[in-house]
């Protein structure tokens, strides 16, 4: 629940940043974007990251960012002219976050194994926990009491409830084996994975970030991510060459004929300004 | 579930609203302390009407701020004018929650404590920028943009040098920290490192002589020119409350702490506080751009110094 108020938010403050016309609140609602991040991470018990992602984000880069933005000189008048310009490319944007739904749906699938192998992580933890301090050799042939296996494929046809996080005291304190309960799934959901306990170790310690969640399950958002700051470089980039080509058509040869055929109506332009509230104004 | 989650909200308020209320006396306080230490250095006797010996006076000054009118400027952006004050203040509350007060005595227990302080106190420059900006006036435009440059600027150096004191104690846990000092004070193996973080402290909490931004002879009072009442007083009170802070970590990362001794710890920090008004009312203002060179072209250098020393000695000598 949380988390899906902080994407909305996340979601809500993306589009602010692009569509708003004073660069001040677009930075603000940047800084809103790191926060909610910083959220997310806590909430995954990711203190470390989130500390990081507010000190080096907001501590450094969001106040440069401000820095510059409130010494230039903001033309709110000048701005919406160019906006004007790039309206259809907004608009071709909305395929873009069609996109990203389809994305997000697809996720949905990606999501419900993930959660298989956070139940399976979750047994091992209380197996770890019971047998505090003593060596768990994977190979000896154990016995599962009835009662357990009962919770366990109970627990497994109710798959679609488990959480990312799952705290379920029942399955935890229930003290199986693991041998066991990997073999279970295995019959049951016929998932293949590969060297869980190391996973499980990778997946509690910073390494996972990068070994495990940036490169492995979780690399397609990784690449993801890539292609989007590259396609926003290349907008930038498009944009900057735009105006500069502007800048250079406007240059100072003459065009006798454009000169003598311009009119009056043509060469005054009528802005709808209210009332000049200076650096701040919104409007 | 439900009954234990409403037991344990309940008990997060009234811890909080605990702290909230010694840090904010401690702020009265404070400001007594300061214009009385001021009036013995310049041989005057300070506030003494109202109360005994003046005591009731930061009371009075605090009553007289909430009951003024509060005046919004016309050409201000009215959202960010009223959020600015409110996030100074809060952030100089939020954190105090790490700060351990005797054995286990800690609002928040997280282990990255060192790291949480960072990330907060660098949110910390927001309000005195937005302040600066949203008051839409050029003194406190140009009195933010000072301040929050001093205060990035300072921060390279202060991290640079907790940074070695991380490694000496090998922990970024408060706590630990001072149960690592138990021997010997931080202070005796990283003497430069502590003048340095004195120096980088005092920039930070922008007291004299680094008080650029509140210059009154060049800007009027600096980005907190159009704030009244109550705005005005919550930057007062955020202001002082980053200077006990910065007191208090320089004591625990310096001078041992005190997890069992809490009148010791209070001792050595009323010390500290007291070094800090000494400075005050001992040196002259400095230059803006000697500042700048202060702090990026003689702190920064040698506390990468610092730290690579005491690396080299932990590594060397020690191991």
């Amino acid at each position: 629940m949380i988390e899906l108020i902080l994407n909305i938010i996340v979601i809500v403050a993306t589009g602010v940043i692009i569509r708003n016309l004073n660069p001040i609140y677009s930075i603000l609602n940047l800084i809103l974007i790191y926060g909610c991040y910083a959220c997310l991470l806590v909430k995954l018990e990711l203190e470390f990251l989130a500390c990081i992602i507010i000190l080096v984000n907001v501590g450094a880069i969001a106040v440069l960012f401000l820095f510059i933005v409130m010494m230039i000189n903001i033309n709110i008048i000048e701005i919406k002219e160019t906006i004007k310009k790039y309206k259809l490319f907004l608009n071709i944007g909305l395929i873009g976050i069609f996109a990203i739904i389809v994305l997000l749906c697809m996720n949905m699938f990606i999501i419900k194994k993930e959660d298989v192998l956070s139940f399976i992580l979750d047994i091992i933890l209380a197996v770890k926990n019971n047998i505090k301090g003593h060596y768990i050799n994977i190979n000896t042939p154990l016995i599962i009491e009835d009662n357990i296996k009962n919770i366990l494929i109970n627990n497994i046809k109710n798959i679609d409830n488990i959480q990312l996080l799952n705290t379920n005291i029942d399955v935890k304190n229930a003290s199986i084996d693991i041998i066991s309960i990997i073999n279970i799934i295995k019959e049951t959901l016929n998932i293949n994975y590969v060297n869980i306990y190391d996973s499980f170790i990778e997946k509690i310690d910073i390494k996972s970030i990068g070994s495990n969640i940036l490169y492995g399950i979780h690399s397609i958002w990784f690449i993801i991510a890539g292609i989007i700051l590259l396609i926003a470089m290349i907008g930038v980039i498009y944009i900057t060459e735009n105006l500069l080509q502007m800048r250079k058509n406007e240059n100072k040869t003459q065009d006798i004929g454009s000169q003598v055929s311009r009119e009056v109506k043509e060469g005054i332009k009528l802005y709808n300004t209210k009332f000049d509230r200076g650096r701040c104004s919104q409007k | 579930m439900n009954n234990n989650l409403i037991m344990i909200i309940i008990e997060g308020i009234v811890k909080s609203l605990i702290m909230v209320v010694t840090i904010l006396v401690m702020v009265a306080i404070t400001t007594l302390y300061e214009r009385k230490i001021m009036g013995a250095i310049q041989k005057r006797r300070g506030p003494n009407v109202v109360g005994i010996l003046g005591l009731l006076q930061p009371f009075a000054d605090g009553l007289k701020l909430v009951l003024k009118e509060t005046i919004i400027p016309i050409v201000a952006n009215k959202v960010i004018y009223i959020i600015a004050p409110i996030i100074t203040f809060t952030i100089s509350l939020i954190l105090w929650s790490v700060i351990p007060v005797g054995v286990n005595g800690k609002l928040a227990n997280i282990n990255s404590d060192i790291l949480y302080i960072l990330a907060i106190s660098s949110i910390g420059v927001y309000g005195i920028i937005l302040a600066g900006w949203s008051s839409n006036s050029k003194y406190a435009f140009l009195g933010g943009l000072r301040s929050a440059a001093q205060m990035v600027s300072y921060e390279v150096a202060i991290g640079l040098i907790i940074l070695s004191v991380i490694s000496y104690s090998n922990s970024i846990n408060l706590q630990e920290i001072m149960e690592n000092q138990q021997k010997i004070w931080y202070i005796i193996p990283l003497l430069f490192g502590f003048v340095m973080c004195y120096i980088s402290s005092l920039a930070e909490t922008n007291r004299p002589p680094f008080d650029l931004p509140e210059a009154e002879a060049e800007l009027v009072s600096g980005y907190n020119v159009e704030y009244s009442s109550t705005g005005f007083a919550l930057f007062f009170l955020g202001e002082y409350a980053n200077i006990i802070f910065m007191s208090v970590l320089l004591v625990i990362f310096f001078f041992g702490g005190g997890i069992y001794n809490i009148i010791g710890f209070g001792i050595k920090v009323v010390s500290m506080l007291f070094t800090f008004i000494w400075v005050r009312a001992t040196l002259p203002r400095y230059r803006y751009d000697q500042l700048m060179y202060l702090g990026w072209k003689v702190l920064l250098p040698m506390s990468l110094m610092v730290y690579v020393i005491g690396i080299s000695i932990i590594v060397g000598i020690v191991k």
